[in-house]
């Protein structure tokens, strides 16, 4: 059952309803971004390596910029990017847009009212005065944000996490980050799993609405053995990995080197990030 | 009964008066038992019994409280495995597959996972890709070598972590509950693979309390109760001693109370149950 599903099925607000439709909800999202990255679109095709450079090249031209239509159209190239790569405008919206909006907006919201400059409206009630470099500004490092945001996304989305651990490994992360990232997706999902099955097991034993004394004791004793759970399979992951050789430095398999067809995707992001920064 | 045979021969694995001690409770409590060369030993007994704790004993990833382990004569001491060059050649000969799978897959793809050991012990590349692309195609896993572990189900990590072991061609196999959670045809894939792997110079020691797969599983039995070992004898002599197995809680006066005559008689104890 998908976690909308389960939502629609279920009492809106109970606790633990509520818990066990965020925890399915990010289950379905890694199984999603993990379907997008096996298709095959646009930036499926290019090598995690070039993807990694290329994002990182667009991240910066996107930083550095100071002209907000062409972080605009940084913004388009980045939604057509993501069409050609078969990534749904809804998802983007939510993973990125929406949330990219509320928090950068929160943060910048008070530049609006705050900056000095030409007055360009006032806000009701209150009497506050809009200025022009204030919403200027605003909406610079807004775009800014949004477009940063939207490339590292399509990076995530559009490439395996396996690939996209041996492309950091092949770009010479030390192999003891490239370890720990990969041991932490692991067992982030492990638990993930693991908190779903005490969620539903709990469900299944109750009847009524917890109080909310109840639900906060609930809550601290599902975190305690949570807790409790991690410690012991993290004991148990290393005795694994002592038992094959681990001696406390981490060894991994050799990538590929690169080939010259990985490098038309950086010549192209670097002119873009290029054009980005000296776009007035 | 006594002796797990062959006692002329030199033991691969010596133990005298093993103890071990959790911070609440003893684990084990003074084992002596010596395992040879090739021998298929099951050490057998309830939960608790101390036989996850003695498998982690002889891989050296715990050590003894009180008593002593060698293994090829040598003592397996936290001391000799401050030693590089010991603690590799001892990891090189004996390979555990732990009880519980998840803990066991920590790479990103089945290939890596396999590949995992290889690198540890420096194997050169080229070797270790052509040493798990063998491991993978002889476990008939090789169509998961790009797989994400959570996209495994039960039965095809526990082969993936068999093959992570495998591939380091150690002269002796640990297996914690091989069997556990896995559904019949599993099973007897995973008894067919251990099959496969006889070899006189290859030693498998098997911590289970499934009766069924005893004699699949081991020629030699080691019976533990809370951290004692009270029996050692061929699987089948173990099994026909009731009073033992019912001592050593593995079978259980089971009562059928709906049948037209009431009756009880002494049922397996299976995965835990």
């Amino acid at each position: 059952m998908t976690s909308a599903a389960f939502a629609s099925k279920h009492r809106p607000g109970g606790f633990l309803e509520h818990n066990l439709g965020h925890l399915l909800e990010g289950l379905e999202a890694v199984s999603r971004a993990e379907a997008i990255s096996d298709t095959s679109g646009l930036l499926q095709r290019l090598s995690p390596r070039s993807k990694i450079i290329s994002t990182l090249l667009l991240v910066a031209g996107v930083v550095a910029s100071t002209s907000i239509p062409a972080l605009w159209i940084a913004l388009a190239g980045a939604l057509v990017l993501a069409l050609a790569s078969r990534v749904q405008t809804q998802m983007l919206l939510r993973l990125t847009w929406g949330s990219v909006l509320v928090f950068t907006g929160a943060v910048m919201l008070p530049s609006l009212v705050m900056t000095p400059g030409p007055v360009i409206a006032r806000i009701p009630v209150v009497g506050w005065q809009v200025t022009a470099t204030g919403f200027h500004i605003f909406l610079l490092l807004l775009t800014r944000a949004e477009a940063s945001a939207t490339f590292l996304v399509l990076l995530v989305l559009t490439t395996l996490w396996p690939r996209l651990l041996a492309a950091m490994q092949a770009l010479k992360v030390p192999a003891v980050v490239v370890a720990l990232f990969s041991t932490t997706f692991r067992y982030l999902i492990l638990l993930l799993e693991t908190s779903v099955e005490m969620f539903q097991s709990r469900r299944s034993r109750m009847v009524g609405p917890l109080t909310p004394a109840a639900q906060r004791r609930l809550l601290a004793a599902t975190a305690g053995t949570l807790l409790d759970k991690t410690a012991a399979l993290s004991q148990e992951v290393h005795s694994a990995m002592q038992s094959r050789g681990f001696r406390g430095r981490v060894y991994l398999l050799k990538q590929e080197t690169a080939s010259w067809h990985e490098v038309m995707p950086i010549l192209v992001s670097l002119a873009a990030a290029a054009g980005l920064v000296l776009a007035h | 009964m006594d002796g797990a045979g062959g006692s002329a021969r030199e033991s691969l694995f010596e133990l005298e008066g093993v103890r071990f001690r959790y911070a609440e409770a003893d684990a084990l409590n003074g084992v002596c038992l010596p395992i040879y060369p090739g021998q298929r030993l099951a050490l057998v007994g309830a939960n608790g019994s101390g036989k996850s704790t003695l498998l982690r004993i002889l891989d050296a990833l715990l050590f003894p409280s009180s008593g002593s382990i060698r293994f090829r004569g040598q003592a397996l001491t936290e001391e000799r495995f401050a030693d590089d060059d010991f603690a590799y050649s001892f990891r090189k000969q004996v390979g555990f597959v732990f009880q519980n799978s998840d803990a066991q897959l920590f790479c990103p793809t089945a290939f890596e996972e396999v590949a995992f050991g290889l690198l540890q012990l420096q194997r050169p590349q080229a070797e270790v890709a052509h040493r798990v692309h063998h491991a993978l195609e002889s476990l008939d896993i090789g169509h998961l070598a790009h797989r994400p572990p959570h996209r495994l189900s039960g039965g095809e990590k526990k082969k993936v972590a068999l093959a992570s072991v495998l591939v380091l061609e150690p002269d002796v196999l640990l297996l914690d509950e091989p069997t556990a959670g896995l559904d019949p045809r599993s099973q007897t894939q995973l008894i067919e693979i251990l099959d496969g792997w006889k070899d006189p110079a290859k030693t498998i020691v098997t911590a289970t309390h499934d009766l069924h797969m005893l004699e699949d599983l081991a020629e030699t039995c080691a019976v533990l109760e809370q951290g004692r070992l009270i029996a050692s004898a061929p699987p089948a002599q173990i099994l026909e001693d009731r009073g033992l197995l019912e001592r050593a809680n593995l079978i259980h006066a089971h009562r059928h109370s709906r049948a037209p005559h009431s009756h009880s008689h002494l049922g397996l104890h299976r995965d835990g149950s």
